[in-house]
Order: C-alpha cells, then sequence, then structure tokens
C-alpha cells in the first residue's frame, strides 16, 4: 500500500506539476511543501481510488488533514475497508 | 384589440388536410377544431391525457374557452406533479381512465374530465373575455418544474411570425414532449402554417418513431444535438429525406453540424438558442457551431440579444410574464437573463452552458457543457457527459462518462487519447479526473444528455 501511494504520487506529480523536480519521498516530507497542489492531491486521491478501490477521505465521518506523506499513508492504512 | 385565438387560426386551413398522424387514428384540421369546452369559463385546466390527439384537441377548445390551460408532461409524477398543480391552481383537470393518475390530480384540487367529457362536439363552449394563460413546465433538471406564464402570442410567436396557412403541405415529425416548450414549439410550427405532424406514444423508443417518420415521409424534424447523434447512429434514419433539420435545447456543436451535413445533403440545418422564459430567441443557418456576434447589435424577428458579464440577455416583444405566483422575469427595461454562459470568438458568439451548472472546483468555476463540447471533438468520442464529483481536497472535480466510437477499443489507449486531447485544450481545472466509459448515455425528456446515477 505504502509504495503503491508513492508510486501513483510521482506519477501525479510528473504529469500535473510538470517541469518540477519531484520531491524526495520520505514520511516526514511536508505535504504542503512537496510541489502538489490542492488540485494535485484531489487527483492523487482519485488516482489511488482507481487503484485501491477507495476513498478513505470520503469514507470516514471526521474531515482529516494529514500534513506529513507518513500521516497519510497512515490515514489510507487506517481506513482500509 | 381581442386576443388571437387557436381555434380561428386552425380554421383558417383547409379542415380535409390531416393535421395529427399518431399511435391511434389520424386527425384532420375539421377534428381537431370541433372540440368545445363544456366548463365554466373562469376554469384553471390541467390537461392530464397521455394521447397526444386528445392532448391536441384539448388546447384548440381551451383557448379562448378558459382563464388557464397547462398541459402536464404524460411522465410527471410524485413531488414535482404535486408542485406543479400546487402552482397552477388548477380546478379542473382533463385525465385518460386511469385511476392512481386520476387522484394524483384530484389531490391537487382538481374536479377530473375524461376528454370525451369535457369536450363537446355541439355548440359554441364557454368564452373567456382575455386571453387564456398558457402554462409551461420547465424541465427541471436539477430543482421541481416551475410554471411559466405564456399566451398564445408569446409561447407561439415565431411560428406566428412565420405563418402561411396556405402553403405547400410538409411532414413535420415530434420527438419533443408535446408539454414542454420545445414541442410547443414544432407543434405550432406546423399546425399554425397546415403542416401535417407525426407523433408517437411518450414512450415509443427512437427506431419505432423514425420508422413511423419515414412511413409519413416526415421531411422536417426538430431535436437536440444529444439526439441528433443517435438519429446518426440509428439505422432506420438511412432512408429519410429531410429538407429541414433544426437543432436546439443544448449548443450545436460543429462535429454535429458537419455530421448532419454530409448525412443529409438535400436539407437546411438550422440551429436555435431559446429558453422557456424568453421565448424563442434566435436561428442560424450557415452550419457554422455559435451564432454571429452581428446578432447583438441589431433586432432580428422580434428579438434583442446582448452580452452582459458574459452571460446572455434577451429582450422580446411578446416574452413571458412571470413565473406561476407573479416572479417577475425582466428587468425594468425587459432584459431578461437567460442564465447562459457566452464565448465570444472572431465574429461569432459560442452559448457555453447554464451558470446554474457550473462546476465548482478549488474556487474555480468550470461549465459542464464547454468540457463536453471539447470531448465531443475528440475522435474516438461519440457520446459524453460531464458532471461533478466530491473531493475532500478541492470541493469537486470534473467527471466525465463517455461511449466511444469503437467499443472494443482498449480503455488504456481510449484514455490516453482523451487526456491528450482535454489537456490541450482545456485548464488543469477543467480537465475531466474521472473517466467512465459507459456503452450508452441515458437521454433524459428533454433530449438532454444524464449522466448515468
Amino acid at each position: 500500500m505504502r509504495d503503491t501511494i508513492d508510486a501513483a504520487f510521482l506519477r501525479v506529480f510528473e504529469s500535473h506539476a510538470e517541469g518540477k523536480e519531484p520531491p524526495a519521498l520520505n514520511d516526514d516530507l511536508i505535504l504542503l511543501e512537496s510541489g502538489l497542489d490542492s488540485l494535485g492531491f484531489a487527483i492523487l486521491v482519485v488516482e489511488l481510488e482507481e487503484e485501491l478501490g477507495f476513498d478513505p477521505f470520503t469514507l470516514s465521518d471526521e474531515p482529516y488533514y494529514p500534513q506529513t506523506l507518513g500521516e497519510f499513508k497512515d490515514f489510507y492504512e487506517a481506513n482500509t475497508p | 384589440m381581442k386576443p388571437t385565438r387557436l381555434k380561428r387560426l386552425l380554421g383558417e386551413v383547409d379542415p380535409s388536410r390531416e393535421a395529427l398522424i399518431g399511435a391511434g387514428a389520424g386527425l384532420s384540421y375539421e377534428d381537431v377544431c370541433k372540440a368545445s369546452w363544456n366548463g365554466p369559463s373562469a376554469a384553471r385546466v390541467a390537461v392530464g391525457c397521455r394521447d397526444l390527439g386528445a392532448v391536441a384537441r384539448a388546447l384548440v377548445a381551451l383557448d379562448g374557452a378558459v382563464a388557464a390551460l397547462c398541459a402536464i408532461p404524460p411522465q410527471l409524477a410524485g413531488d414535482d406533479l404535486r408542485a406543479v398543480l400546487e402552482q397552477g391552481e388548477f380546478d379542473h383537470a382533463l385525465v385518460d381512465d386511469d385511476d392512481a393518475r386520476r387522484s394524483a390530480f384530484e389531490a391537487g384540487g382538481a374536479v377530473c374530465h375524461s376528454p370525451d367529457e369535457a369536450l363537446s362536439k355541439r355548440g359554441d363552449g364557454a368564452a373567456f373575455d382575455g386571453a387564456t394563460e398558457w402554462l409551461v413546465p420547465t424541465s427541471g433538471t436539477t430543482a421541481a418544474p416551475k410554471l411559466v406564464v405564456h399566451t398564445l402570442e408569446s409561447l407561439a410567436r415565431a411560428a406566428l411570425a412565420g405563418r402561411n396557412p396556405s402553403a405547400q403541405p410538409q411532414v413535420w415529425g415530434m420527438l419533443y414532449d408535446l408539454t414542454r416548450f420545445a414541442g410547443f414549439q414544432v407543434f405550432f410550427q406546423a399546425l399554425l402554417s397546415g403542416h401535417t405532424l407525426v407523433c408517437d406514444t411518450p414512450d415509443a423508443s427512437l427506431g419505432a418513431r423514425l420508422e413511423r417518420f419515414l412511413a409519413a415521409r416526415v421531411t422536417h424534424l426538430s431535436a437536440t444535438p444529444t439526439l441528433w447523434r443517435k438519429i446518426l447512429m440509428a439505422p432506420e434514419r438511412r432512408d429519410l429525406t429531410l429538407k429541414q433539420i433544426t437543432l436546439g435545447g443544448e449548443a450545436a456543436d460543429q462535429p454535429t453540424l458537419t455530421a448532419l451535413a454530409k448525412a443529409f445533403p438535400e436539407a437546411r440545418i438550422t440551429h436555435i438558442f431559446a429558453s422557456t422564459e424568453a421565448g424563442v430567441g434566435m436561428a442560424v443557418s450557415d452550419g457554422r457551431a455559435g451564432f454571429p456576434l452581428a446578432y447583438t447589435q441589431a433586432e432580428h424577428g422580434g428579438v434583442e440579444v446582448r452580452i452582459e458579464d458574459e452571460r446572455l440577455q434577451v429582450r422580446a416583444a411578446t416574452s413571458a410574464s412571470g413565473y406561476a405566483g407573479d416572479t417577475p422575469l425582466g428587468d425594468a427595461d425587459g432584459w431578461v437573463d437567460t442564465g447562459d454562459l457566452v464565448r465570444v470568438e472572431g465574429d461569432r458568439f459560442h452559448i457555453i452552458g447554464r451558470e446554474s451548472g457550473v462546476i465548482n472546483v478549488g474556487g474555480d468555476k468550470v461549465v459542464p457543457d464547454h468540457v463536453r463540447a471539447v470531448l465531443l471533438e475528440c475522435p474516438v468520442v461519440r457520446e459524453a457527459v460531464v458532471y461533478a464529483k466530491k473531493s475532500s481536497f478541492t470541493g469537486a472535480l470534473v467527471a466525465a462518462d463517455i461511449v466511444l466510437h469503437d467499443p472494443a477499443m482498449d480503455a488504456g489507449e481510449a484514455r490516453a487519447a482523451l487526456k491528450e486531447h482535454a489537456a490541450s485544450r482545456l485548464s488543469a481545472t477543467q480537465v475531466p479526473r474521472i473517466l467512465r466509459f459507459v456503452s450508452d448515455i441515458e437521454v433524459s425528456s428533454a433530449g438532454k444528455a444524464k449522466p448515468q446515477s
């Protein structure tokens, strides 16, 4: 799951933030500083839904805003149906 | 000045001519004109019959005989029907012999009659002093339908202007629901000039309709661009020899106009812009998408057009006067905001979609019809519908259902082709991020494409 998220992140980054250098992916990466904007994250979540079959952000009742890539991945793992 | 009466106008046509050919028996102009309303002249009458011949006879009998009339769309039921009956404050209804339907109208406060009982063939019937109100339901795709108050003169303005009851008879096909604004336009265009109108039951398939049109030698046909694309795909259309093709209800896109010109080389092809609120708007027959910018500089057929804040406004001598319940439609000078967004390109302006359907993607406003028009230009796409999908990051994202020309095409390849096409023509927020490939797209009763639920 964590690798799938990394791969999707890089794919979306490449197509959405064209020309920019992709960040080094680790759990401490601050999402807001990763170079992806909110449209980029919206696309990432949609692409992951295609691959994984679920969107934890719409499944969970509580609104959740992960700050780091690690938290983002944890949220996916914790909310796997 | 006395108001125009529909019965008097139709009485000027040769009575032996065929007026309607339908699923049941045909009706001549004499048949259509000989019914009269038996009830009180102050009545507000809802016409809820399914048989189009009965609806036509009722409209002719009721205009000039009652205070208000409204043809109720046959598929209207439940809350929408209740809302319409409440707005119209109907005290009488003409309903077929169907208990469920009858009780819905009775619950709305109307006394129900069968059409045969309420419309006699003798006597002069009642007469109403003023102009009868014609209440026309809006399509209400996103909210409950509203009733727009017309008179015969405002609803039939375009047909009255071009009226010629002694013209060589033509045969018109009806693809719209007669009870909607677009259906009325076809109805009046055909009957006020003494032509024959070919109808079908509301639930008939497109193939069955086209076969009936072929048998009756229909030459004049009006439909939405979505429906025209379906007609282009229907094998039954091959033997139709059309002389007049009209596109309305949605913006006509260039690929559809070009395909129609190729499939029906003898036909004149006209696309029109009209809204229920404003009455008929404008038409152009030069085969190019959009409308000439010159239309905004001078009056055309009693209609003025202007573009304000990228929105289309119209003003006409005989617009609808308001919604039932007295919400005025226009501003003090009579300009009506159509709620349609406009883009100017060179010497043309294009209607790119309804403001009310706008998708908000992280604060950027995306017009679904604009995105759809771009998708339809992609060579692999046969039909498309664009809608919003909720996103926790941007509020919404643009999603699209796509019908491919080649259903066997590899989904990955199709996705790549669409992505490239969309990315080169749309901004990042406009590009559909969710693509679903579907085998067919449902068409609403108003002839417009609907997303699958």
